[in-house]
């Protein structure tokens, strides 16, 4: 399933499932898990914020080179 | 890859034959030696295709394909030689083992089994002989000068030399076909090529480089790259990663290959194995440019969709 999919998936069904919405607020890794069957690893933590319409989050995600999946090698064979 | 597939047959008659020059090396030689041509399989290891495959491109029939296999073959063990003076330059003499001592003897009986292939075909006042000192001498100096100077990137008679050794084979096929007067054409074709190669194998070793950028052209590229306050900053893998996400070192390596591949392409009487080969090394850093951007442009999305995608491989 494409990545932006699942994303509004999620965002979606918080908006129409107002149980669902306090779950991923309160417990986001459960709510993923029950809901959509993500598995947050341990080292991981995930805050939920609930925009309003006069209050915005810009998010300002991790450098990509302090990112553990970034180990920067060719895939090329010659 | 037909430049590989199509030649898979006459690859495993090509190494048959270098295991077979290795058979008659002391026992304990032999061994290292047939461990390491098991290494060297290009079927089944990620490995430097060209110093084999080149003699084999240019065999252009069946009169010159028996010769093209067995100088193929002497290539292998040229490369195994060249190998090992290349790791024994790397690691200093004090810390040598008696294992490094026979790496050292097994490298003068590889030499000495290639030179042997090569006197099969070729008398002594042959020009295959000038041409093989003249490339020696060149991965020599570039040997000597890798950590002297700083690597440049677009400097193709400079990156190409430390593999110098290799044009031996463009050399030796086109005497054989008696086309001598292609020789100054094919040699600036296999260098267009090595350039491409050896920018391909500074992107890849550039961690193992870390400790000692200079040599490598890559390096220097992200030199280029980074902006005024990074100039003088101490290498890591971070400062490299910087580079590449920031500020489009990537990118800037894979345009330099496309130039380099876009200069060969249109000479005249080139192998169109050599063009697709270097085609492909071309292809494969502008994917690894791409991919790294597209890492990127996943994570300005956010943290939690970069990684979205990771937590349901599991």
């Amino acid at each position: 399933m494409p990545m932006e999919t699942l994303r509004a998936q999620i965002i979606k069904k918080a908006w129409t499932d107002a149980a669902f919405k306090q779950q991923l607020l309160s417990d986001p890794k459960k709510a993923l898990k029950d809901e959509f069957d993500v598995d947050v690893p341990a080292a991981y933590t995930v805050t939920t914020v609930e925009e309003t319409p006069t209050h915005y989050y810009l998010v300002i995600p991790p450098n990509p080179e302090d990112v553990a999946n970034s180990n920067l090698s060719p895939n090329a064979v010659w | 890859m037909r430049w590989f597939t199509d030649y898979e047959e006459e690859i495993k008659m090509a190494l048959e034959l270098a295991r077979e020059a290795v058979k008659a090396y002391p026992s304990s030689l032999r061994e290292t030696a047939e461990t390491m041509l098991r290494r060297a399989d290009p079927r089944h290891n990620r490995s430097n295709y060209v110093a084999y495959l080149l003699p084999l491109w240019l065999a252009k029939d069946e009169r010159h394909a028996a010769a093209a296999i067995r100088l193929a073959g002497a290539h292998f063990l040229a490369a195994l030689h060249f190998g090992l003076v290349d790791d024994m330059m790397d690691e200093p003499p004090a810390v040598w083992s008696g294992e490094r001592r026979q790496l050292l003897l097994l490298s003068q009986l590889l030499q000495e089994s290639f030179k042997a292939e090569y006197r099969r075909h070729f008398s002594s006042d042959s020009v295959v002989w000038e041409d093989l000192g003249r490339y020696t001498s060149e991965w020599a100096v570039a040997a000597l000068n890798e950590r002297a100077r700083i690597a440049d990137p677009r400097n193709v008679r400079q990156l190409a030399a430390k593999a110098a050794p290799v044009k031996l084979g463009a050399s030796a096929l086109l005497e054989l076909r008696g086309e001598p007067e292609q020789r100054t054409a094919a040699e600036r074709a296999v260098e267009l090529t090595l350039a491409t190669l050896q920018l391909a194998d500074d992107w890849a070793d550039w961690q193992d480089d870390l400790t000692q950028p200079e040599g490598n052209a890559f390096l220097s590229l992200v030199r280029e790259h980074l902006p005024l306050q990074d100039q003088e900053a101490p290498w890591d893998a971070r400062l490299v990663k910087r580079a590449v996400y920031h500020y489009g070192a990537l990118d800037g390596l894979s345009r330099i290959a496309d130039d380099l591949c876009a200069r060969l392409s249109p000479l005249t009487g080139v192998s169109p194995m050599l063009i697709a080969y270097q085609r492909s090394i071309c292809d494969g850093i502008r994917r690894d440019a791409r991919a790294a951007r597209a890492e990127s442009d996943r994570l300005v999305l956010g943290g939690f969709h970069y990684h979205l995608h990771n937590f349901l491989k599991k």
